[in-house]
């Protein structure tokens, strides 16, 4: 390979290995290995805070009464309504956001307008869907169905792994094996890697089909 | 370096191939965003609820109402515009209703008692069915079906249920209709109750009855109410009644007269419309016909004696019904609760011919009878004395079995009649219901009974709006499933479908076919508020709009005479009842649990009084002159006695009461009846002595005198009244003044101006700010 590369002369082979870095560099961020740590997360369009809404236990902010704050406790499924049934776990729509922020929120609440701007309660542009940045991505070529993973997990909840500050119960309880301790994170970030070796390690250890085919399909 | 012109050629062209394969291997940006859509799928909750119309059952006079559902729950019961008794007004006993449903002590499965002194056990509903018939195969002719007052489709059903083991169907109401359905039908010839056209009256006069609160159809009263106060003139309403009901507190005049004097009141006021000539000659003669002997010996000073009414206020109340007509007059409640009962009541109804109000705008408007055959339209409770006799029945061990549905009397019955022995006497007690009562103690077989909201029927109002109307029950929820999901909340059946799948089925398979069957039929009679090309569309369009109804298909009246063979109030002794002071003692209604049949809704337990703002207990009004006489202070714990027995009651001193008069409201003091009730307050049912109305043999509940105790302690009374201190409101913008040549715009503006200055002084007023 490097006879070709070497015959188009010393500004070629820059050119071309510049190339190749930036093909490195542009695949590191896209699917990043945890080489330097990556705890990838994106600035979202509403500071949408999981903690209030999943955390069972004390928040480090208080509220604006200058009280100390608890976390609903809300299940995952209770926004993520498909993630039992379906491949995908489901982005709430902005009308069941609405639902309960219509009225509850300080209407001065810079990012709850946000919302209710979307869901058209606020301003007169009409209702807007909400384009969230997506944190945890698989590849193309990976077929990842959610509704498996949670059955089993629910029924086996030793194979949990990570602890959180949410609901421990029922299909809630196993969300940290892959997400981590999101009921305690202000911002998602992904916290596991989620590359080859540790779906295969996993399959293998709870005795999952570990064949090519299980994923990519 | 040094680059040729060729070089530099290839090089840029290179760099071009790399930035088009740099771009190729980023990410597009799509593959990064997640988006939440704006609307809600259909099958998540989309805010959006079903609307059904149904009636309200037991719990009103044949109210129509709409029921919200949401993913198969009733959140919200409300009026039916389109009902004609409601349109569209409910009452807080609609809200408090929903609560049986959910309620967390619903019976949930049949339950046996394997012997008198036994605990029931849950048994399945095959066991329960088996048991049922075994109790059926000796009841010939010894059978009792015991209900509520039924009308419609479950009140035939019941009634022929009995007679195919030619048994009885008595109907209980601890509060007895009896006189008013008595004096109805002999002094106007009817026998549905009837309506009175408030909304037109120009005066309205009641006596005894808290038509505002809980008497005959209180929505369609509040309706009317509501139509009378916005006449040009509010119209003008006197209420007599000893306590100060609400419908006493909504009067202009209020009128208190001695318990049981209330028919003597009607003739004073008749004698004083007939001495100053206030009406026609033809009038009076027709009110005489109707009043044996006329009204020629009463004079207006005995009657004032008699009532403790002042003479003046008679004679103002007489002037007022008879010169501002339209005028009405009707009676109820309490009025007709004393030996004398069916006199009062008469004497009461007769006013209208005096004036002229029957069958006239503003005035009585009869209701005719049921439109579909073998359907009752009207029903009342039998009387005490008929109740005394089968009670005397089951004690001697005549009656074999005996099934009771809607009526909770081991609660509602005197102590006097010993119910509870009576039950003990008798082979096979099966009582229905959705929870448990005082009754299911002495039950051998309960059976949990669906709601109003999930059976099907059919209701036909008492009274009604002076038109036939049928109204629909259908269930507008499905079984409910637990909280912990593990299984349904009650696995219930319908009363009228259970007894149907015991009967012989000569008269119908199940409820949803009879009342299917029924609307069937007023279809191919062509008349009425639906119209439809087939009947199912038809009974579809019924369903949809609560029932059916007949502008055209009205009552007639035709008069008769008042009953007079007691003219006198009889009332208990108190001579043997130890250390205390006498009164009379007036139960009353409560706005919230009735009777005691919502009192397992905490919702009706917490629903203040209207008068004392009292809830969750039982109290005594108690006229506060009095009570500073006696001693007796709020909250301080009164020992009611009479021949019949004792109650613990709080007191509650009063200016609303006429001295000597202890008002208590009826429906506390359960020993069973949901968790929300049981040992709550007392039960004022039990110290009622048996006196009856000397014409119908009805119970005479207000014609009890008690003597009254302190019991040396005190309880604080649970009211909202008086628990927050008065403060000062913020000051208001005044009324508007508009003065002469002003506009109401430049009224505004200087009015906003001077309630400004308040707060902005004169300098901030004028502008001249710094």
């Amino acid at each position: 390979m490097l006879v070709p590369v070497l015959a188009i002369g010393g500004l070629g082979v820059v050119a071309v290995m510049g190339v190749v870095a930036a093909f490195i560099i542009t695949g590191w961020l896209g699917q990043p290995i945890p080489v330097l740590g990556f705890e990838q997360t994106f600035d979202q369009p509403i500071d949408f805070p999981h903690t209030i809404h999943a955390s069972l236990k004390e928040l480090d902010h208080v509220a604006a009464d200058g009280q100390t704050m608890e976390g609903l406790g809300q299940d995952c499924t209770f926004c993520h309504r498909t993630v039992t049934t379906q491949a995908n776990a489901g982005i709430p729509p902005v009308a069941f956001c609405a639902s309960c922020h219509q009225v509850i929120g300080a209407e001065d609440n810079d990012q709850l307008m946000i919302l209710r701007d979307a869901a058209d309660i606020v301003g007169d542009d009409g209702p807007s869907p909400v384009n969230w940045r997506r944190v945890h991505r698989l590849p193309d070529h990976v077929r990842f169905v959610h509704e498996p993973h949670i059955r089993y997990l629910t029924a086996n909840p030793s194979e949990v792994t990570n602890s959180t500050d949410g609901v421990t119960e029922g299909p809630s309880g196993v969300c940290s094996t892959c997400h981590g301790n999101v009921a305690a994170m202000q911002q998602v970030e992904q916290v596991e890697s989620l590359k080859m070796g540790q779906c295969v390690d996993c399959h293998r250890d709870n005795g999952a089909p570990t064949d090519c085919a299980a994923c990519h399909y | 370096m040094k680059l040729n012109r060729r070089e530099f050629l290839a090089l840029t062209g290179k760099t071009a191939v790399g930035a088009v394969i740099f771009a190729a291997c980023g990410l597009p940006e799509r593959e990064l965003i997640v988006q939440s859509p704006v609307d809600l799928p259909e099958d998540l909750v989309r805010g959006e609820d079903a609307w059904y119309a149904t009636s309200m059952g037991d719990f009103s006079n044949g109210d129509g109402v709409l029921v919200r559902v949401m993913q198969g729950r009733a959140k919200k019961i409300e009026g039916n515009p389109d009902h004609p008794v409601t349109r569209g007004k409910a009452t807080a006993r609609f809200d408090a209703v929903l609560q049986l449903l959910y309620h967390p002590d619903r019976i949930s499965n049949p339950q046996l008692r394997y012997s008198k002194t036994g605990n029931l056990s849950n048994i399945s509903w095959d066991q329960a069915e088996e048991r049922f018939a075994n109790a059926l195969k000796n009841a010939d002719g010894a059978l009792t079906v015991v209900t509520n007052p039924l009308r419609g489709h479950l009140g035939s059903v019941a009634s022929k249920f009995a007679a195919q083991y030619n048994g009885k169907h008595m109907a209980f109401d601890p509060v007895e209709q009896g006189v008013l359905h008595g004096a109805v039908k002999s002094v106007l010839g009817q026998d549905q109750l009837p309506t009175f056209d408030i909304s037109n009256a120009q005066t309205v006069l009641s006596f005894g009855a808290d038509w505002l609160g809980t008497w005959g159809s209180p929505t369609q009263f509040g309706v009317k109410y509501g139509e009378f106060r916005e006449q040009h003139d509010r119209g003008y309403m006197i209420h007599a009644e000893p306590r100060m009901s609400l419908t006493a507190a909504a009067a202009d005049l209020w009128l208190a007269p001695v318990p049981g004097t209330e028919g003597h009141l009607a003739l004073g006021i008749a004698s004083v419309i007939i001495d100053e000539g206030l009406v026609s000659a033809s009038n009076v003669a027709a009110f005489e016909a109707a009043i044996p002997g006329g009204v020629s010996n009463v004079t207006l000073d005995d009657v004032a004696a008699r009532t403790g009414v002042d003479a003046d206020r008679i004679k103002k109340a007489a002037e007022r019904f008879a010169e501002h007509t339209p005028s009405v007059a009707f009676g109820g409640g309490s009025a007709g609760a004393h030996t004398n009962g069916s006199f009062n009541l008469g004497a009461i109804y007769a006013l209208n011919i005096l004036v002229g109000a029957i069958e006239s705008k503003g005035g009585i408007i009869s209701n005719p009878g049921s439109a579909i055959d073998d359907v009752p339209a009207s029903a009342t409770g039998a009387s005490f004395e008929a109740w005394e006799q089968e009670i005397a029945n089951w004690r001697a061990g005549n009656v074999e079995t005996v099934i009771i549905r809607g009526a909770d009397i081991v609660h509602g019955m005197p102590n006097s009649v010993a119910i509870r022995e009576a039950l003990e006497h008798v082979p096979n007690v099966i009582a229905f219901g959705a929870i448990h009562d005082d009754t299911m103690d002495f039950a051998d077989l309960v059976l949990p009974e669906e709601t109003f909201l999930e059976s099907w029927g059919t209701e036909i109002p008492e009274p009604g709006p002076g038109y036939q109307v049928v109204g629909t029950q259908q269930p507008v929820v499905g079984p409910t499933i637990s909280q912990d999901e593990s299984g349904l909340v009650s696995d219930a059946r319908g009363f009228g479908d259970t007894l149907l799948a015991m009967s012989d089925g000569s008269y119908g398979r199940d409820m949803e076919s009879l009342v299917r069957g029924a609307l069937s039929d007023l279809h191919s009679t062509g008349r009425g508020s639906v119209s439809a090309a087939s009947a199912s569309l038809f009974t579809n369009g019924a369903l949809q709009r609560g029932g059916w109804w007949d502008t055209d298909n009205n009552g007639s009246s035709s008069v008769g005479r008042v009953a007079t063979s007691a003219q006198g109030a009889n009332y208990s002794d108190t001579d043997t009842l130890g250390e205390g002071n006498d009164f009379h003692l007036v139960p009353f209604v409560s706005n919230s649990i009735f009777d005691g049949r919502l009192a397992a809704a905490p919702w009706a337990q917490q629903t203040p009084d209207p008068i004392s703002s009292a809830s969750w207990s039982t109290w005594a009004e108690i006229n506060s002159i009095q009570a500073d006489q006696l001693g007796i202070k709020e909250g301080d714990v009164l020992l009611i006695r009479s021949t019949s027995g004792e109650i613990e009651v709080l007191a509650y001193p009063h200016p609303g009461v006429r001295p000597g008069v202890i008002g208590i409201p009826m429906g506390q003091g359960h020993r069973k009846s949901g968790r929300y009730a049981e040992d709550r307050g007392s039960n004022v049912f039990s110290i009622l002595v048996d006196e009856k109305d000397s014409e119908t043999g009805a119970l005479a509940w207000a014609a009890t005198r008690v003597r009254v105790q302190r019991a040396g302690k005190r309880v604080k009374v649970p009211k909202f009244e008086g628990n927050v201190e008065a403060r000062p409101i913020e000051p208001g913008v005044p009324v508007l003044v508009v003065g002469v040549g002003e506009t109401a715009v430049d009224a505004q503006e200087a009015n906003h101006h001077l309630y400004q200055k308040q707060f902005l002084g004169e300098r901030k007023e004028s502008g001249d700010d710094e």
